[in-house]
C-alpha cells in the first residue's frame, strides 16, 4: 500500500540518469508500457516461424499489459509430503512470478493478509503439459517449463530388513 | 500490439529461461542397476502389470493404479507391514494380506476393492480410531492428515466405542524445540522410529511397553538430536508429531505453495515455501531423488522466522557513527560519491561475494566490477582474497563429481577434511542408507566427528593422507581395492594453510587411481561445497586474479558477505552492504542497501554438484528492498557504466554466455574423463612442492544451527542452538507440556 | 466309548481334511463291505514312553540320561546322514509339538534345499522353550528331567538340517530347568558329545543356552527370533520364513523342545513304531498337561487320539465330583475355545478331531473346568492375559484386545448391553486373521468358544444386571447415571430394548 505508492512517487518524481535504472527495477510495477521499447520488437520479429498460429487472446481480454513482463512457470505440483496420497499429482499447474515491491500487506490489526497482485489468487490446473503451454502462449506471457521431477523408488522388500550381510553387524531397528 | 510468442519463435529460448531437457541428459539413469533385474507381471484387480522382481505388493498395486490405504508403508523408509491398512485379496490366500510387506509374486491375481478387503480396513480404520482422540479441531495436521482422509473412505459415522474406561492417554515426550509432540494422536506406525534408526541415525527412538502401551520416545530422557529430525513431522501421518514453531500458526487450506530452492547448504534442496499474505509460515521439502529425496535439513525447515526477523528495509546511509535511513537515489548517489572520494582505481575496486549471493546478482556484480577496471572479486570465506588452490577453469576441480545419488553406489568412502553431517545433512543421510545396506566402508581424515555410521580413523592433518597414499592401512587398501571409490573434499579443505600440499596428493593420488577413480562412468574425485552460492562463483569466474588478491581495496561491496573478518578490511575504505539482514556485513558498510533473502526471489542456485535450479519467490521482500541483481543494474547507471541487461531474461543470456550449464536447469552437466584428469594433472603441476604443515583439517562448521544471516536471526535456531550444542534447557521444550489451551 | 458311525465320520473328516483321493475310494469300499476293526487308542504302555524321567525322580544328569538310554549310538545316527534323518522323521508321521502342528520332517527339510551347500551362512536351530502358554507345563518337565534328551535331539535335528548351531531360547522364568540344561549342554561337551567333533562322528555342532525375559510373544518364533538377536521381541512378517531369512538373516529353523527331544527316541527306535500310535496324520505319543478341576493334575505322556474322556479319567483320576460335575474343557491351552460336556465326551485329543470339534490341540494343555467355575470370568481371564501379553506391533492386536477384555470384564458383571454379544463376536472377527501373528487369532478364539457354547449364560447375567441395576447403555455406562442434562447420542443404546429371548 503506501510502499506501493510511495515508490511510484518516488519513480515518477525522478529525474536524470538513474531513471532507466528504475524501469530496470520495476519492470511490471510502473504503468508506463514498455511494449514499444526495441528489445520487444525484436522479440516479435522472431525469425523461425511459429509450427502452430497462436491466436494471442491480449487482443480482447482487456488484462493489462504488464502482467505479460512476469514470467510464468508451467509446472507440475510435487505431492505434499505430510500426505502419502498421489491424487490431483498429475496435474499441471500454471503460477506468477510475485509482484515486487509491496504488493501484499497484513492487517495490522487483524493479520488479515491482502494483496495488489491479481495473479496470487488465480490457480489454474492443467491436465497436460501442453495445454498449460498453449494457455500461456495464448495468453502472450513469458513462460518457461519446468521439468517434474523423476521418481526412482527401489522395489521395496520386507526381507530387506533381515538379510544377512558378511563383514560387521550393521543393525538397523525398525520397531 | 499484438505479440506472437512460442517456443519455437524464440530466438534464444534455451539461453533465456533454460532449456527443456529430459532427464535423459543427466548424468546416470538407474537403469542400469535396474536392468539385472528380472521384470514379473501379476493382475491387480483384472489389470495386468508389470513391475520388477522383488517389488511389494504395494508397489505393484499402485502400478496397477489401485490406491492402497497406508499408515506404516512409506516408499523411503523400511517396511514394518504393522498398520494392517493396505490388506488387499491375494487369489489362494485365506485372510487378507499385508500388501505392503508381501513380495509380488508372478501371475498372482490380487484385488483390492472386495468386500473382504473393505471389511478388513474398516475394522483396522475402526481399531485406529478407537483410540485415537477426536482433536482434529485443535491438531496442526488436520486438512493435511492421512487419518482424517482414510477415515473418510474406512471410517464409520459413528462410534462403537463407548467403553467406560475411556480412551488411551499417553504422556507427551520432550523431543527438543523442534518436534511438537501429542502423544494421544499416536498410531504406532514406527514410521518416525525407521526413519530415525535408517536415515538420521538415532538409534534412541523407538517404542517402549508393549501391548497397547506401547509408546513412541526417546529409549532416555533426552532430545532428538539430529540435523534431520524435522522430517518425522512430515511422516508421521497423524498429529502426533507437529511442527513446534510452527504450532498453531497456520492451516493447510490458506497457504500458497511456492516451490522453490534452499540455500541454508550447497545441496540445493528442494522446498516448498508454504506462505500466507507476505509471511514464510513454513518449509516444506519437495522429493527429487537426484538431490534431496524427501528430507531436508532442520536448518532448512525451520531457520524461516529467521526471514523476518534484523531485516534490511530501506536504504541507509552512514552518518558519522549511525545509520539513517535514505531513499534509493540518496543511497545509490551516496555510493557514486563514495566510490569518486575514495578514489579507487582498478584493482582497488573490490567486490566480495558471501554466502547467500545468488547467480544473478554476482553475475551482474562481476560484470559491474570488472567494467571499473578491476579484477578484484573475492569470496567470502578464509583466504578468499586470494585465488582458489583448485582453480575455476576445469569444473570438476570444485565439483561433486560423483553427483549426489551416487554416493549410494560408491562402496568406499575417504572423507578429507569434512563433516557432511554438518555440511550437507541430507547428502550425510544418504552414506548412512549406504553404509547400513551396503557393505560400505568409510575413513576419515580431519577432526574426529560424530557422524551418523562408523568409520576408519586415519589422521588429522595432510600427513594422514600421504600416510594413505602409501597404500598401507587396512582402510587404504579396502579403498584400493573399492569398485566405485569415492573421495569427498571438504570444501574446507581449499581455506587450509595445507590446501595446495592436498590437492597435489589428492591430484596425485586421483591420477595413480584413475582406473577405479575416474573412468567414463564414474567420478570419485567430489569436493563437497558448504555454501549455497559457492559453486556458481567458480562457475562464473567470481574469484581474483592473482595480481589483484594484492591490491590493497579503497571501495569494499560486500554482496551478503556476512562471514568477512572486519579487520580484512582496510580502515579508510569505502564499504557498501547489498545483502537482507543486518547482520555483520552491515556493521562494517558506510552504506547499506536492503535486498531479497531467498524467499523473495527467482534466481538460479547452482548446488555442489553444479547442477543449476531456479528458486521461485513466494513472498516480497519486505519494505523498500529489491532483488539484488535489479540493485546493481540500477547502480551500474549511478555510477556511469550501465550494465547490458534490462530483465530478468536478458540477465540470462548473459550467463548462458558465460557459461550455459548455467541456466540448463535442473540436471548435472558431468565432466568427461579425460577433461577431469587433464584438470587434475594441471593442478598436481601448479601445486608442486607444496610443503605440509601439519595442521589439524577443522571442520569448518561448529554450531550446524548458525551459520548464516537467516539462521543466525531465527529464535528457533537459537533455540536449537542451545538444546542441541549446548546442551542447556532453557524450558522451551517444557511448551509441548503446559495446557494447550493457554496457546490455542 | 466310541461308536461306528462316530469312527466313520471321523474317517471322512480326516480325508476331507486332506488324504488323497484313492484313498478316500479304498476306505468307502471298506465300509460297504465290513465296518473296519474299531481301534481303541491311548493306554501306552512303559516300554512304549519317550520321556522316562518327566517327575525328575531319577539323575537328570548325563549318567541318568545315559541309564535311561539318551545318547546310545547317536554316532550311528549322525553318520547316516542328513536325508535319512529326515526321511524318519517324515515316516514317523512326527508334527510339531509347539501348537500348530506342522510336519516337522518336511519342516526341517526346507532347511536343506538345493544347492543349501553353496551358501557360505551358518545355518541355526533354534529351540523353542519359551513356554509360556496358561495351562501348558509339558516343556518344563523335559527340560527339567531329561535335558540329556533335548540336547541330543538338537544334535540330531541339527544334523538333519545341516545346522551349525543351536540356540535354546529358554523362558526367563525357568530358572531351574535353565541351570538343568545349562549343566546337561556343560556335560556333553566335556564327554565330546557336542562340539568339533560331536559324539566323534566328525560332524562339528555347538548348543547355546538364551534365557529369554519372560514375553509369551517371544514364544512366537519369528519374535523368538528378533529377541534372540538381542531387539525387541515382536514378531516378523512371513515371508520371508525363517528357513530362508532366520536368526541373523541366515536359514533358521524353530522347533519346539518335545518335537526335537523325541527325535533321537525316533530314530533309534524307527519311524514306524511312532507312527504305529494314534491315527492316521496324527501318529506318535505326546506329552499331555491335565490342569484344573480334576482330583490329580498332572504331566502324562500318552498316545495321540487318546479319547479326551478317557485322558481324564484314566491319569488324572476324573473331574472332581465326578465327569457329570465337568462344565467344560479347554483342551490346548488358551489359545484354543472351550468345548462343553457333550463335546468332550466325544472328541479324540489329536489335531485333526479337535479341529472338527472348533477347537485345537494347541500345545496339549488340558484345561478342566467343572460346574463352579465361572466360565466368563475364565475367559475374561485369558483376554486380560492377551491384552498384557500383546506386543502392540500390529494394529488389530494392539487396540483390539484391550476392547475385548474391557468387554470382557463388564460381561463379567453382566454390566453389558445384550446387543454387546455380537459386537464382541464382530470385534474377535475384526481381529482374527488381520494381524502379523497368531496372537491375534488366539486372543480371538476363547471369546469365540465362550459365546459359541455358553452364550445363555453370558445373556442371563446382562439380563440379571439389568433387573438389579436398570438398563445399560453401549459400553457399560448405567443409563440411570447418564447426565440427562446432555444430549445422549443414540448410538450409546441407552433407550434401546434389550433383545432377549429368554426373558
Amino acid at each position: 500500500m503506501s510502499i506501493l505508492q510511495a515508490w511510484r512517487q518516488a519513480a515518477t518524481s525522478s529525474v536524470g540518469p538513474i531513471r532507466g535504472s528504475y524501469t530496470a527495477f520495476d519492470r511490471g510495477l510502473t504503468t508506463k508500457s514498455t511494449s514499444n521499447s526495441p528489445k520487444e520488437l525484436s522479440d516479435i520479429a522472431a525469425p523461425a516461424q511459429p509450427t502452430r498460429d497462436v491466436m494471442v487472446a491480449d487482443v480482447i481480454s482487456g488484462a493489462p499489459s504488464q502482467l505479460r513482463h512476469r514470467a510464468v512457470r508451467v509446472y507440475q505440483p510435487t505431492r505434499n509430503t505430510m500426505q502419502c496420497g498421489q491424487a490431483k499429482g498429475d496435474r499441471w499447474r500454471i503460477d506468477f512470478d510475485i509482484l515486487q515491491g509491496g504488493g501484499r500487506w497484513e492487517n495490522p490489526l487483524m493479520g488479515w493478509a491482502s494483496s495488489a497482485d491479481y495473479m496470487q489468487g488465480t490457480r489454474m490446473s492443467f491436465r497436460s503439459k501442453e495445454d498449460a503451454i498453449h494457455f500461456a502462449e495464448k495468453q502472450g506471457w513469458d513462460y518457461y517449463v519446468q521439468q517434474s521431477t523423476v521418481k526412482r523408488i527401489p522395489p521395496k522388500n520386507y526381507a530387506e530388513n533381515y538379510l544377512y550381510r558378511p563383514g560387521t553387524l550393521r543393525i538397523m531397528k525398525t520397531k | 500490439m499484438l505479440r506472437i510468442v512460442s517456443t519455437v519463435s524464440r530466438p534464444s529460448s534455451t539461453g533465456r529461461l533454460g532449456k527443456v531437457v529430459g532427464s535423459q541428459h543427466s548424468r546416470r539413469t538407474f537403469a542400469s542397476t535396474s536392468a539385472k533385474q528380472a521384470d514379473i507381471t501379476l493382475t491387480v484387480d483384472g489389470k495386468e502389470v508389470t513391475v520388477p522382481q522383488g517389488s511389494a505388493l504395494i508397489q505393484a498395486c499402485e502400478a496397477a493404479g489401485a490406491t492402497i490405504p497406508r499408515f506404516c508403508y512409506h516408499e523411503r523408509l523400511a517396511i514394518a507391514g504393522n498398520c494392517r491398512m493396505c490388506l488387499v485379496e491375494v487369489e489362494r490366500s485365506p485372510k487378507p494380506v499385508a500388501s505392503c510387506a508381501m513380495p509380488a509374486m508372478p501371475g498372482s491375481k490380487v484385488w483390492t476393492n472386495t468386500p473382504l478387503v473393505h471389511e478388513a480396513r474398516e475394522g483396522v480404520m475402526e481399531f485406529l480410531l478407537a483410540n485415537h482422540p477426536l482433536d482434529c479441531p485443535v491438531c496442526d495436521q488436520a486438512g493435511e492428515c492421512d487419518l482424517q482422509d482414510q477415515a473418510m473412505r474406512y471410517g464409520s459415522d459413528r462410534t462403537r466405542f463407548h467403553e467406560i474406561t475411556g480412551k488411551r492417554a499417553v504422556e507427551n515426550k520432550d523431543l527438543g524445540p523442534l518436534v511438537k509432540t501429542s502423544m494421544n494422536r499416536c498410531i504406532q506406525c514406527t514410521r518416525c522410529v525407521r526413519f530415525a534408526n535408517e536415515v538420521a541415525g538415532v538409534e534412541e527412538l523407538g517404542t517402549t511397553g508393549r501391548g497397547n502401551d506401547l509408546q513412541i520416545g526417546m529409549y532416555v530422557e533426552k532430545t532428538m538430536d539430529s540435523e534431520l529430525s524435522g522430517n518425522v513431522v512430515d511422516l508421521c501421518p497423524v498429529g502426533a508429531l507437529t511442527s513446534k514453531p510452527y504450532a498453531f500458526q497456520a492451516r493447510p487450506w490458506e497457504l500458497k505453495n511456492t516451490e522453490s530452492i534452499d540455500v541454508m547448504d550447497a545441496l540445493g534442496s528442494n522446498i516448498r515455501v508454504d506462505s500466507r499474505g507476505v509471511q514464510v509460515m513454513r518449509i516444506q521439502p519437495r522429493t527429487n531423488d537426484d538431490v534431496n529425496e524427501e528430507w531436508i535439513s532442520d536448518k532448512t525447515r525451520f531457520a524461516y522466522d529467521g526471514l523476518r526477523f534484523q531485516r534490511l528495509t530501506t536504504p541507509l546511509v552512514k552518518e558519522g557513527d549511525r545509520f539513517v535511513s535514505a531513499s534509493w537515489e540518496d543511497a545509490l548517489a551516496a555510493i557514486a560519491k563514495g566510490l569518486t572520494a575514495s578514489g579507487a582505481q582498478g584493482d582497488e575496486i573490490q567486490a566480495i561475494s558471501g554466502h547467500l549471493a545468488d547467480t544473478e546478482a554476482m553475475v551482474a556484480l562481476k560484470d559491474l566490477v570488472n567494467r571499473l577496471g578491476s579484477d578484484n572479486l573475492a569470496l567470502d570465506q578464509v583466504g578468499g582474497t586470494a585465488p582458489p588452490v583448485h582453480g575455476v577453469d576445469v569444473r570438476s576441480n570444485y565439483l561433486f563429481n560423483s553427483t549426489i545419488p551416487g554416493v549410494e553406489e560408491a562402496d568406499a568412502i575417504l572423507l578429507i577434511g569434512t563433516n557432511p553431517r554438518h555440511e550437507a545433512a541430507v547428502l550425510n543421510s544418504r552414506i548412512r542408507k549406504s553404509w547400513l545396506h551396503t557393505g560400505l566402508e568409510v575413513g576419515l581424515i580431519g577432526e574426529r566427528i560424530d557422524t551418523t555410521y562408523g568409520y576408519d580413523y586415519l589422521g588429522g592433518d595432510a600427513n594422514a593422507l600421504s600416510e594413505f597414499m602409501t597404500g598401507k592401512s587396512e582402510f587404504a587398501k579396502k579403498f584400493k581395492a573399492a569398485k566405485k571409490p569415492l573421495i569427498i573434499v571438504g570444501s574446507a579443505v581449499a581455506e587450509h594453510p595445507d590446501a595446495a600440499a592436498t590437492y597435489n596428493a589428492l591430484s596425485r593420488y586421483v591420477e595413480l587411481n584413475k582406473s577405479t577413480l575416474v573412468t567414463p562412468e564414474w567420478n570419485g574425485f567430489s569436493i563437497l561445497q558448504r555454501v549455497a552460492s559457492r559453486p556458481a562463483a567458480y562457475e562464473i569466474g567470481f574469484v581474483p586474479s592473482k595480481k589483484a588478491s594484492t591490491t590493497k581495496p579503497k571501495f569494499v561491496y560486500l554482496l551478503n558477505a556476512d562471514e568477512v573478518d572486519p579487520k580484512s578490511i582496510p580502515q579508510d575504505a569505502f564499504v557498501v552492504y547489498q545483502g537482507h539482514h543486518g547482520d555483520l556485513g552491515a556493521q562494517l558498510a558506510d552504506v547499506c542497501l536492503p535486498a531479497a533473502a531467498y524467499t523473495e526471489k527467482s534466481t538460479t542456485w547452482v548446488n555442489t554438484e553444479g547442477r543449476s535450479q531456479l528458486g521461485r519467490s513466494a513472498v516480497p521482500p519486505p519494505g523498500a528492498s529489491r532483488e539484488d541483481w535489479k540493485i546493481i543494474r540500477a547502480l551500474s547507471e549511478v555510477v556511469g557504466s550501465p550494465l547490458p541487461y534490462e530483465d530478468v531474461l536478458e540477465i540470462r543470456d548473459r550467463m548462458w554466455e558465460i557459461s550455459p550449464t548455467l541456466v540448463r536447469y535442473d540436471v548435472t552437466e558431468p565432466t568427461s574423463a579425460e577433461v577431469a584428469l587433464a584438470g587434475l594433472k594441471a593442478l598436481s603441476v601448479r601445486t608442486t612442492g607444496a610443503k605440509i604443515s601439519g595442521a589439524i583439517f577443522q571442520k569448518p562448521i561448529t554450531n550446524f544451527y548458525q551459520t548464516d544471516p537467516i539462521s543466525r536471526a531465527s529464535v528457533t535456531m537459537a533455540q536449537c542452538t542451545r538444546s542441541f550444542v549446548k546442551g542447556e534447557n532453557y524450558g522451551f521444550s517444557d511448551i509441548g507440556k503446559a495446557p494447550e489451551a493457554a496457546f490455542a | 466309548m466310541l461308536k461306528a458311525s462316530s469312527s466313520r465320520s471321523i474317517l471322512r473328516t480326516s480325508v476331507s481334511s486332506g488324504l488323497s483321493r484313492s484313498k478316500l475310494k479304498l476306505s468307502a469300499s471298506f465300509a460297504t463291505v465290513a465296518d473296519p476293526p474299531v481301534r481303541r487308542y491311548g493306554g501306552l504302555k512303559d516300554q512304549d514312553r519317550i520321556f522316562t524321567n518327566l517327575f525328575c525322580k531319577h539323575d537328570h544328569g548325563l549318567k541318568g540320561a545315559q541309564s535311561r538310554g539318551d545318547w546310545h549310538k547317536t554316532k550311528d545316527i549322525l553318520l547316516k546322514g542328513d536325508s535319512w534323518i529326515i526321511q524318519t522323521i517324515k515316516d514317523s508321521g512326527l508334527r510339531g509339538r509347539g501348537g500348530a502342528g506342522f510336519p516337522s520332517g518336511l519342516k526341517w527339510s526346507f532347511m536343506n534345499k538345493p544347492g543349501w551347500e553353496k551358501d557360505p551362512r551358518p545355518r541355526y536351530l533354534v529351540i523353542n522353550a519359551d513356554e509360556g502358554e496358561p495351562g501348558t507345563c509339558k516343556d518344563r518337565e523335559i527340560l527339567r528331567g531329561d535335558p540329556h534328551k533335548l540336547i541330543e535331539g538338537c544334535l540330531v535335528a541339527g544334523r538333519g538340517m545341516n545346522a551349525t548351531a543351536a540356540y535354546i531360547y529358554i523362558r526367563g522364568e525357568f530358572y531351574q530347568e535353565a541351570s538343568h540344561v545349562q549343566q546337561a549342554i556343560h556335560e556333553a561337551y566335556a564327554a565330546g558329545l557336542l562340539g568339533k567333533d560331536a559324539c566323534g562322528s566328525g560332524y562339528s555342532f555347538d548348543v547355546y543356552l538364551h534365557r529369554g525375559a519372560g514375553a509369551y510373544i517371544c514364544g512366537e518364533e519369528t519374535a523368538l527370533i528378533e529377541s534372540l538377536e538381542g531387539k525387541q521381541g515382536k514378531p516378523r512378517l512371513k515371508p520371508p520364513f525363517p528357513a530362508d531369512v532366520g536368526l541373523f538373516g541366515c536359514p533358521t529353523t524353530v522347533a519346539n523342545v518335545e518335537t526335537v527331544a523325541v527325535a533321537p527316541t525316533i530314530c533309534r527306535r524307527g519311524g514306524s513304531w511312532f507312527a504305529g500310535f494314534g491315527r492316521e496324520r496324527n501318529q506318535g505319543t505326546k506329552l499331555f498337561c491335565i490342569s484344573g478341576h480334576v482330583n490329580n493334575p498332572c504331566v502324562v505322556e500318552e498316545e495321540m487320539s487318546i479319547p479326551l474322556k478317557e485322558l481324564v479319567e484314566k491319569h488324572c483320576g476324573g473331574v472332581t465330583g465326578g465327569w457329570d460335575n465337568l462344565l467344560g474343557i479347554i483342551p490346548g491351552g488358551s489359545s484354543v475355545p472351550v468345548l462343553p460336556i457333550n463335546t468332550c465326551a466325544e472328541v479324540l485329543m489329536d489335531y485333526d478331531s479337535l479341529k472338527d470339534a472348533q477347537s485345537g490341540l494347541g500345545t496339549g494343555a488340558v484345561i478342566v473346568m467343572d460346574k463352579s467355575t465361572d466360565i466368563v470370568a475364565a475367559i475374561s481371564r485369558f483376554a486380560q492375559f492377551y491384552k498384557h501379553e500383546s506386543c502392540g506391533q500390529c494394529t488389530p492386536c494392539r487396540e483390539g484386545t484391550t476392547w475385548m477384555m474391557n468387554m470382557m470384564d463388564r460381561m463379567v458383571q453382566g454390566r453389558s448391553h445384550s446387543r454387546e454379544i455380537d459386537m464382541l463376536l464382530e470385534l474377535s472377527k475384526q481381529i482374527e486373521g488381520r494381524t502379523i501373528c497368531a496372537l491375534g487369532d488366539a486372543a480371538a478364539w476363547p471369546i469365540q468358544g465362550l459365546m459359541r457354547h455358553f452364550r445363555p449364560v453370558v445373556e442371563e447375567r446382562i439380563a440379571r444386571f439389568r433387573v438389579d441395576n436398570g438398563p445399560v447403555a453401549f459400553g457399560g455406562q448405567l443409563v440411570n447415571e447418564l447426565d440427562k442434562t446432555f444430549a445422549i447420542p443414540d448410538n450409546m443404546g441407552a433407550h434401546l430394548p434389550e433383545v432377549n429371548p429368554r426373558t
